[in-house]
C-alpha cells in the first residue's frame, strides 16, 4: 500500500463561544490515497464539513486546532499562511455544495475562470482564456466558447456545478475536496456530476474526498469512506464492504434507518436518542449514549481502531 | 453598558433637577437676578449665570426635559407610524404599495432638516411643534426599512402556512409579519434616539423650538452667542456639551443594540 | 367497493408571465400544463418530479395560495378554486399542509403551543384553556412530551420541529393533509421517526396524503400510487409496484436509473438492468382492493 496523499491524525477541532466552547471533531483519523475517491459520511452536524475544511484551514477565528492534516507529509496545520495558500488551489482545491453562491453573479464564466487562471500562472499570459475553454470542455461543457460569456445565472445548476469544477481543477491540484457536491442538484444531473468527478479521478489520478449525508452518491461515487459520528471517524474501509457488511453500531443502525425497496409501510428502524452537543464532553465512545451494545467500558474509555481495510472503531472488536 | 448608565443618570438628572438645584425659578427656568448677571462658574452657580442672572447648571438640568421629550416622542412616533405603513406596503403590494411608497419617496427627496425647519416655521414655534415637524420627516426611514423587510418575510414560508390555515391578511400582518420586521427597527430606533435630540437641539437653535422663558439647549446656545467675545464662554458651553454629551451616549447606545442584536455574536460553527 | 376521492384535480393549468418590457408583451409560462388528478380517499398518493417540473406549484395552487389560470379542484366534492369566501375558510379546514423546512415554516418568534393553537384561534370560538388543551393532546399525538410547549423553534432539532409542524396541520382534524418534501432536510436516521409517526397518524386518523418528494426511496416507501411531474405534467401515474418495476414514460425510467435505491439487494440491481416492456396503458384505473 502506497503512502496516502492525504493523512489526518487526531484531528481535534473547537470554537470558542459566548456560551463556552463547542466541540466540533473530536479526533478524526482518516487517509485518501491518490486516485481513489473517500466518502465521507455523516449526519448533520458530524463534523464532515469542518474536516474538510480543516485542512485548508478555512476555518473562522474563534477556532481552535490541534493533530496533524499531513499532505504528502507536509504539516498543513503547522504551516504559515502564505505557505497555505500557496497550496489552496494548487494542491489541494475544494467544490462546495450551491454553485450559484460559490460564484459571483457579476462577473461572466471566462472572467472568472480567467482570474483563478492567471492567480496560479496556469497559463502563458494573454492566454488565460484558452485555458479557461479547454477545462470547460474537460468538464464536459458543450460550447465552450460561448459559455466564457455567460453569466452563471444564465446557466443550470448542473452547469454552474460544472464550472466550479473546471475553477478548482484549473491549477491542476492533487486533491480535491467536494462538499456536498451534489445536494441541490436534481437526481438525474446528480448521477451526471458524480459520473463526471469519477471520470476525472481517474484521469488525472486525483485523489477525492467526498463529503456526503447521502449513501446513494457513496454507493455510487466512491471506493472507500468513512463513517463519521460526532466528531470522530467511527469505521472507514472499502466501500462495499462498510455498506454491505457494516460493522459499527451506528452504521448498522444508519443502514437500516434508510428507507428500502419491497419493504413498504413497515416502519423504519429509527435511532433512540440524539446527536452529543457540542459543548458535551465525552469521555468513552461518541456513540455510546444511544448504542444498543454500549458497555461500561464504552462509556469510559473511547475505543481503539480495530482492523486493517476495514477498520472499526468499537469496543465489540478486538483492537 | 456604560452608555446605558449615562442615559440613566441623564434622564434621572432630567426627572429630579428640581431637587438637584436650588435656583429653579418658575418651572425651571430660573430667577432674573440682574445683580448676579454674567457671574462666572462658581460654587453657588457651578456652571455661572446668564445674561439674565439665572443660574445655568438649573437650566441645563432642566433644558434635558425637552430634548429627551422630543427625542423620545419623535422616533415613538415616526416608528409607529413608518412600521405600520412600510408593512402594509411591502405586505400588501400592489398600488397600495405604490402609493404608500412614492408618497413616502417624495417627503425622502426634501433635504430632512430643511424640511423640518420649513415645517416647524409654517407652525406656531414651540416644542410642539418641533416634534411634529422632526417626526414628518423621520417616519420615511422607518417605512422604507419596513417594506424591505416585509417584502421578503411575506415570502417566508411561515406566512405562507399562515395563509393556508385560512388566517385573513390583516391577521398574518399583525401576527406574524409585524413581529418579525421589529428587529432592524429596534436597532434603529436605538440609533435614531440621538440623531432625533441633535435635530431638535438644532431646530431650536434657530428659534423654532421650545420659546423663551423656557430653558432649552438649543436656545441656550443661541442666545448665549453673542457673549462669548466679550468673555462669558459659559452661557453658550455648558449647554452645547450637554447636547454633545447626551447625543453621544445615545449613539453608543445605539451602537451596543445593534451589535448586541447581530446574530454573528452567537459565534457557533457547524 | 369504489374508493371515494379525497382530491379531484381537473385540467388545472398555472402560468405566470415572464419577460415583458416596455415595448413587449409578458410571454406565459406554463407552470402546470392541464393537471388531471384523482386521490382516493385514505390513500398516499406520492408525487415526484424534479425542480421545474411543478409540483410545489401544484400544492400551492390546491391551496389557493396561488392563483390558478383554470381548472377545477374539488374537495367533497366543492370546488376549492371558485369558492365563495366563507366556503373556502371551510374548506381550508379539511385539508393542511406540511412543508419541508420547519425551520421557515415555524414563525421564530412564536413559541411551540401559539404555532400549534394558530389554526384553532384562527377558526374556532375556544378559550385559551381549551386549545391548550388541545395543543398537549397533538403534541402528544406526535410524539412530543407536553414540556416542548414553551419551546422556540431554534431550540427544537429538526425532527422536533417537523412535528410541530404536523401537529399544527392536525389541529382542526382535516382529512387531507399535503406534504412537500415533508423529510429531505431531516437526517436519515429522523427521517426514519418522521416517515413511521405519518404513517402511524394516517392509520389512526384516516388521512389521505399527497406526498411530493424528489426521493425516490422515500416515496415508494409510503405511497400507494405514484405520480410522475415533468415540466408541468403528469406522465405517468400508477401503483408504486408497478412504477417501480416496469416504468414506461421514458422520463420516469431516466429518473429511476439515476437515483439508485440505497441497498444493493438483487431486487435493486434488477432493477436498474430490466428491459422495458410497454403493456397496457399508462393511466391508472382503479381495480377493487388494488394496493
Amino acid at each position: 500500500m502506497s503512502v496516502p496523499l492525504l493523512e489526518i491524525n487526531d484531528l481535534q477541532l473547537s470554537f470558542a463561544t459566548a456560551l463556552g466552547i463547542s466541540r466540533a471533531l473530536r479526533g478524526v483519523d482518516l487517509a485518501v490515497q491518490r486516485g481513489v475517491s473517500v466518502g465521507l459520511v455523516g449526519e448533520s452536524g458530524c463534523g464532515k464539513t469542518m474536516t474538510g475544511r480543516s485542512v485548508l484551514g478555512l476555518l473562522p477565528p474563534n477556532a481552535r486546532v490541534s493533530g496533524r492534516v499531513l499532505l504528502d507529509g507536509i504539516d498543513l496545520l503547522a504551516l504559515p499562511v502564505e505557505r497555505l495558500r500557496e497550496i489552496r488551489g494548487s494542491r489541494v482545491a475544494m467544490i462546495f455544495q450551491d454553485p450559484a453562491a460559490a460564484l459571483n453573479p457579476v462577473f461572466s464564466v471566462g472572467e472568472q475562470l480567467s482570474a483563478v487562471i492567471r492567480h496560479h500562472r496556469v497559463s502563458l499570459p494573454g492566454r488565460e482564456l484558452d485555458k479557461a475553454a479547454q477545462l470547460l470542455a474537460e468538464v464536459r461543457l458543450s460550447d465552450p466558447e460561448r459559455l466564457l460569456t455567460r453569466y452563471p445565472h444564465q446557466l443550470s445548476g448542473g452547469m454552474q456545478q460544472r464550472v466550479m469544477i473546471a475553477m478548482a481543477l484549473s491549477a491542476s491540484p492533487e486533491l480535491l475536496i467536494a462538499d456536498e457536491p451534489t445536494t441541490s442538484l436534481d437526481v438525474t444531473v446528480q448521477a451526471q456530476i458524480l459520473d463526471l468527478l469519477d471520470e476525472l479521478r481517474r484521469r488525472r489520478e486525483l485523489a477525492v474526498l467526498l463529503i456526503t449525508h447521502n449513501m446513494d452518491v457513496v454507493r455510487r461515487a466512491t471506493q472507500e469512506v468513512a463513517v463519521l459520528y460526532a466528531g470522530r471517524v467511527v469505521e472507514h474501509g472499502a466501500t462495499h464492504e462498510v455498506l454491505g457488511s457494516p460493522r459499527h453500531p451506528y452504521t448498522q443502525a444508519l443502514l437500516a434507518a434508510l428507507p428500502r425497496l419491497g419493504g413498504r409501510r413497515q416502519p423504519l428502524q429509527a435511532i433512540a436518542g440524539s446527536v452529543p452537543r457540542g459543548d458535551e464532553a465525552i469521555q468513552g465512545c461518541v456513540f455510546a449514549s444511544r448504542c444498543a451494545y454500549a458497555m461500561d467500558i464504552c462509556r469510559d474509555n473511547p475505543p481503539r481502531e480495530s482492523g486493517a481495510e476495514h477498520s472499526v472503531w468499537c469496543w465489540l472488536y478486538p483492537s | 453598558m456604560i452608555s446605558l448608565v449615562a442615559i440613566a443618570l441623564i434622564v434621572l438628572a432630567a426627572v429630579f433637577a428640581p431637587w438637584l438645584t436650588p435656583h429653579e425659578g418658575a418651572g425651571g427656568t430660573g430667577t432674573p437676578d440682574l445683580a448676579t448677571a454674567f457671574g462666572a462658574p462658581s460654587l453657588e452657580h457651578p456652571f455661572g449665570t446668564d445674561d439674565l442672572g439665572r443660574d445655568v447648571f438649573a437650566r441645563v438640568l432642566f433644558g434635558a426635559r425637552p430634548s429627551l421629550v422630543l427625542g423620545a416622542v419623535v422616533v415613538t412616533l415616526g416608528m409607529v407610524i413608518g412600521t405600520g405603513l412600510g408593512a402594509v406596503a411591502g405586505f400588501a403590494g400592489g398600488w397600495i404599495d405604490e402609493i404608500i411608497m412614492r408618497f413616502t419617496d417624495i417627503i425622502l427627496s426634501f433635504p430632512a432638516l430643511l424640511l423640518a425647519i420649513l415645517l416647524a416655521a409654517t407652525l406656531r414655534p414651540s416644542l410642539e411643534s418641533a416634534i411634529v415637524a422632526i417626526s414628518v420627516t423621520w417616519w420615511p426611514w422607518y417605512t422604507r426599512l419596513v417594506r424591505a423587510q416585509a417584502v421578503s418575510i411575506r415570502e417566508r414560508h411561515y406566512v405562507l402556512a399562515a395563509r393556508s390555515l385560512g388566517a385573513s391578511p390583516l391577521w398574518v400582518l399583525w401576527h406574524h409579519v409585524l413581529p418579525n420586521v421589529l428587529g432592524p427597527v429596534r436597532v434603529q430606533a436605538a440609533l435614531d434616539l440621538g440623531a432625533a435630540i441633535l435635530v431638535g437641539a438644532a431646530l431650536s437653535f434657530l428659534g423654532l423650538g421650545s420659546q423663551p422663558p423656557s430653558p432649552d439647549w438649543g436656545r441656550m446656545v443661541s442666545d448665549g452667542r453673542q457673549y462669548v467675545l466679550g468673555g462669558y464662554w459659559w452661557l453658550t458651553v455648558f449647554p452645547g456639551a450637554a447636547i454633545y454629551v447626551t447625543a453621544l451616549t445615545f449613539s453608543f447606545l445605539g451602537d451596543g443594540v445593534q451589535k448586541a442584536s447581530d446574530p454573528r455574536a452567537r459565534g457557533m460553527s457547524s | 367497493m369504489i374508493q371515494a376521492a379525497a382530491l379531484e384535480i381537473r385540467d388545472l393549468r398555472v402560468e405566470y408571465s415572464a419577460g415583458g418590457g416596455l415595448l413587449r408583451r409578458p410571454t406565459p409560462v406554463r407552470v402546470l400544463d392541464g393537471i388531471d388528478l384523482i386521490v382516493k380517499e385514505r390513500e398516499t398518493l406520492g408525487l415526484v418530479g424534479e425542480s421545474g417540473s411543478g409540483k410545489t406549484t401544484l400544492l400551492l395552487s390546491v391551496l389557493r395560495l396561488i392563483p390558478a389560470a383554470s381548472g377545477q379542484v374539488r374537495i367533497a366534492g366543492e370546488d376549492v378554486l371558485t369558492a365563495p369566501r366563507d366556503r373556502l375558510r371551510w374548506l381550508r379546514r379539511r385539508m393542511q399542509v406540511v412543508f419541508q423546512n420547519p425551520h421557515s415554516s415555524l414563525d421564530p418568534h412564536l413559541p411551540v403551543h401559539e404555532l400549534v393553537a394558530e389554526p384553532l384561534r384562527i377558526h374556532t370560538r375556544m378559550t385559551r384553556p381549551e386549545r391548550l388543551g388541545r395543543v398537549t393532546n397533538l403534541l402528544d399525538d406526535v410524539g412530543l412530551p407536553s414540556t416542548f410547549a414553551k419551546a422556540f423553534p431554534h431550540e427544537l432539532s429538526g425532527g422536533q420541529a417537523q412535528r410541530v409542524a404536523i401537529a399544527r396541520a392536525l389541529a382542526l382534524s382535516p382529512t387531507l393533509l399535503l406534504l412537500d418534501e415533508p423529510t429531505s432536510s431531516l437526517d436519515v436516521s429522523v427521517q426514519a421517526q418522521v416517515l413511521n409517526l405519518l404513517v402511524d397518524l394516517q392509520q389512526e386518523l384516516g388521512l389521505t396524503y399527497v406526498f411530493v418528494s424528489h426521493d425516490l426511496s422515500v416515496v415508494q416507501h409510503i405511497s400507494d400510487r405514484i405520480a410522475v411531474l415533468h415540466l408541468g405534467q403528469i406522465i405517468e401515474l400508477g401503483p408504486t409496484e408497478r412504477i417501480f418495476q416496469s416504468p414506461e414514460h421514458p422520463y420516469t425510467q431516466a429518473l429511476l436509473a439515476a437515483s439508485l435505491p440505497a441497498e444493493t439487494s438483487g431486487a435493486a440491481r434488477h432493477l436498474r438492468t430490466k428491459p422495458r416492456d410497454r403493456k397496457g396503458l399508462p393511466s391508472d384505473h382503479a381495480r377493487p382492493g388494488s394496493q
